[in-house]
């Protein structure tokens, strides 16, 4: 009998293979929103899937996303450093989890450590790279990916709670 | 829009250069250049004088050997009183010394820097790009060593860590980070990108953040700039960078809580850029040898090379083995050189000279080459008298090599030390009621216990001879007559009419020791007096006496200088009963009879309108000067290279 084992890849309800339904709410209006869990790396604190929109444009009614995600933990930080959001940004998006309360003044010291295998609350970020099935396509009219996501997922609810960021967005 | 008090500068209002060379005690407050003026010009700065130590990655470099020429030049000048015209050598004029701190005086409103010099943190609002601060170091980084290296240490990246680390002009805004402007280069932790002069950045490595180690290396050899992170390195970052302009060390912050720390060397380094400037020293030498030397024949240029220096030093068998080694045309070119008129009587006197035989030395030179006896160096003594010293100090190294001859001692028997009198003299006079120091050989012991018997360390002779008189017992004795006379006050009676009859060199060099060696004596008036060696001991050195008041006549009457001092410096060889282990020791080596040698050769080798140094001892010291001035103009890649140390090895 084998001491390896292969290590789990399943955080709560996050695991391949699981559905989340949603949905996802500009100023104005609100779309319905189907995210596939495709593989979670617990070892990397990384995890992948696809995000499918529906009705965001005229043209396509389905828009389907592969999007990356980053588990906050020993790995990933809260402050984000990438993708042109700065500490300021991060705290804005963070704070409005509730979740996140606790963290507020301390998430961005030098000796705050966060472990997400223990906690109820597993914050990550989603990054949408590229749209399936045609990958080469940057963006659409009326629609991109260009920013990302806050993620705030609740294992005792089992729900996810997001905020997208871009840069160039002023609402929410 | 508050208002923002700048941190109270701690100027202290010196005007010397407190921060030495190249000062790894760091004391920024003493360092009093304001950012904005000129910096004074190079020949203002007067070096500490400490002795210069450079970090150790430096060390065994040629940056090294410069830094100390110029320290001891710079010693030099200071002490000599006859100082030369102040319009020295370029390369001493190069201000060699290492960025140490960071300049309080030449930074960001934004930034404060701590007392040391070393430590940063940001005090300004940090809300956006316009907050932005830098600090230089306070020395530009010299192009004369080779690669400059230094590392800092993000004590905390505050709330966002836009921390810059780089290098940058002296007139550079500091309100910007390193690498957002022309002739500026940074490498930022918030993106991991390299900037170099513009706003936009490209992508080069790894973000930092708190607790890493960031380190910049500049090689001045090929025009780049490297980056490391927590020891290992980053890779290249900036190509074709112009190290013609001086460059300081530049560290840029913009958001609130950033604490950075720096290391100019005081501190080891994470990254082993020891090695690293090995590994350039190796390529450097690599890519030497690879080129090949634009002249056709090479072959037959390093056998005429090395077959003239043979010649020149006289070494003919091996010569003829080269011309063996060699191709036709060259062989009968090279034979013509070998059958040159005069090379065996030159030969025959390098020998003598070697074995110490002056005299025959002498007379070959009188047979083959008289007029170059006579003819005067610049210095102002010419081969003969040279050659005279020389015979002088060879007598009494034949003397000092003989131990006279054992014979019944008397049990108050003095034994002389051999140490130098001179040294001795003082303690002598002082405790004149000691018996002083006195030896006694292990064959007898001291009847009287009350005699200390000191083995004195210098001793070069594992047993000391059992009996030595003083060279200038044997001067008191030799005049007089062979048997000096038991009485005590005679003797040194005779020791003044020897030195009035030798003359005024002489009596001058023994006056001095004179004085001391008569209370020398004065102890020994409690004891017996010297016994005699044999005859043949002293009738030796009775024709050295002869020998060397001839001397003195024949030179006394010269004016130069450098005659007079030599004299002194032969003459004084009397005085010491061990002159091996006196100052003047170095005289009686066997490298002296190599310089005189040496001299000859080269006085007959021009008298033959030969040249006088062989011409691959002139190439060697071409490519070592010329090694020597790029490296301090600056030439990266030369002073990567000690051609004088590491072509030797």
């Amino acid at each position: 009998m084998s001491q390896q084992r292969i290590p789990s890849g399943r955080l709560g309800e996050l695991y391949s293979g699981s559905r989340f339904v949603g949905i996802q709410k500009s100023q104005t209006s609100q779309y319905d929103v189907v995210v596939d869990i495709q593989h979670v790396d617990l070892q990397n604190y990384t995890l992948t899937g696809y995000l499918r929109i529906s009705g965001l444009t005229t043209l396509y009614p389905e828009i389907t996303t592969f999007f990356e995600g980053e588990i906050i933990g020993p790995k990933y930080f809260f402050l984000t450093r990438k993708w042109q959001a700065n500490s300021s940004v991060d705290e804005n998006h963070w704070r409005k989890f509730p979740a996140f309360s606790p963290y507020l003044t301390t998430f961005n010291n030098d000796n705050f450590k966060f472990d997400p295998l223990n906690e109820d609350c597993i914050f990550m970020r989603w990054k949408e790279r590229f749209l399936v099935p045609d990958h080469h396509v940057d963006s659409l009219d009326g629609a991109s990916f260009a920013g990302f996501y806050y993620i705030c997922y609740n294992r005792s609810t089992n729900t996810i709670n997001g905020l997208y960021y871009y840069r160039c967005n002023t609402e929410w | 829009m508050s208002t923002y008090t700048p941190s109270t500068p701690c100027v202290d209002p010196l005007t010397t250069y407190h921060s030495a060379f190249p000062a790894l005690q760091s004391m920024p407050w003493s360092n009093n250049v304001p950012p904005q003026k000129k910096r004074p010009s190079i020949s203002h700065y007067s070096p500490s004088l400490a002795p210069p130590k450079p970090p150790f990655y430096l060390r065994q470099t040629h940056y090294d050997s410069l830094v100390r020429d110029q320290y001891q030049q710079h010693l030099q000048r200071r002490y000599d009183q006859h100082a030369k015209s102040q319009d020295d050598t370029q390369p001493w004029e190069a201000d060699l010394r290492l960025p140490s701190h960071l300049n309080n005086l030449d930074k960001s409103r934004y930034l404060e820097v701590d007392k040391s010099g070393l430590s940063v943190s940001y005090v300004g609002p940090g809300r956006g790009e316009e907050h932005a601060g830098a600090v230089r170091a306070n020395l530009p980084m010299p192009p004369q060593c080779g690669v400059y290296y230094f590392e800092m240490q993000i004590k905390s990246k505050g709330v966002d860590g836009y921390i810059g680390i780089g290098f940058c002009g002296p007139k550079n805004d500091l309100r910007r980070l390193p690498g957002w402007d022309t002739f500026s280069y940074g490498y930022h932790g918030d993106d991991g990108h390299s900037f170099e002069g513009s706003g936009t950045g490209k992508t080069y490595g790894p973000r930092f953040s708190t607790g890493d180690v960031i380190g910049c290396g500049v090689n001045f050899a090929d025009h780049t700039a490297f980056y490391t992170k927590n020891g290992l390195s980053l890779g290249v970052a900036f190509t074709d960078i112009d190290t013609s302009k001086p460059l300081y060390p530049c560290l840029g912050m913009r958001t609130s809580g950033e604490v950075v720390t720096i290391n100019f060397g005081q501190s080891p380094f994470a990254f082993d850029i020891a090695h690293y400037v090995k590994e350039q020293k190796k390529g450097a030498w690599q890519q030497i040898e690879t080129q090949s030397p634009k002249v056709v024949n090479t072959k037959d240029q390093v056998h005429q090379l090395i077959f003239s220096y043979l010649m020149h030093q006289g070494y003919t068998s091996t010569a003829n083995a080269v011309i063996k080694e060699s191709n036709q045309t060259l062989q009968t070119q090279l034979q013509w050189d070998r059958n040159a008129r005069g090379l065996n009587e030159r030969l025959a006197i390098k020998a003598a000279v070697m074995r110490g035989d002056i005299d025959e030395a002498i007379l070959l030179m009188q047979k083959h080459f008289p007029h170059l006896l006579t003819k005067p160096d610049p210095d102002g003594t010419h081969l003969q008298f040279n050659l005279d010293c020389q015979k002088f100090v060879e007598m009494i190294h034949l003397n000092t090599q003989q131990p006279p001859p054992c014979e019944p001692i008397h049990h108050d028997d003095m034994l002389v030390s051999p140490t130098s009198p001179m040294l001795e003299i003082d303690p002598l006079t002082l405790h004149s009621n000691t018996s002083g120091h006195s030896f006694v050989s292990p064959v007898t012991t001291p009847t009287t216990p009350s005699m200390p018997v000191a083995i004195h360390p210098g001793n070069s002779h594992a047993v000391p001879p059992p009996r030595r008189m003083s060279w200038a017992a044997v001067v008191a004795a030799s005049p007089s007559s062979v048997h000096p006379p038991a009485a005590q006050p005679p003797r040194r009676l005779s020791l003044r009419r020897a030195s009035i009859s030798s003359g005024s060199v002489f009596s001058s060099c023994s006056s001095s020791v004179g004085g001391g060696l008569t209370s020398h004596y004065e102890w020994d008036h409690d004891d017996d007096d010297f016994i005699t060696d044999d005859d043949e001991d002293s009738s030796e050195v009775h024709a050295i006496m002869t020998y060397g008041q001839k001397l003195q006549d024949q030179y006394d009457k010269d004016g130069s200088p450098k005659v007079r001092t030599k004299l002194k410096q032969v003459f004084s060889l009397l005085a010491y009963p061990n002159p091996k282990s006196s100052t003047m020791g170095h005289l009686l080596d066997k490298s002296q009879r190599e310089a005189l040698a040496n001299q000859i050769n080269a006085a007959i080798l021009e008298d033959q309108q030969q040249p006088e140094t062989p011409a691959l001892e002139r190439l060697f010291r071409q490519a070592i000067a010329v090694n020597k001035s790029l490296a301090c103009l600056g030439h990266g890649e030369s002073t990567l290279i000690n051609l004088a140390i590491e072509s030797l090895d």
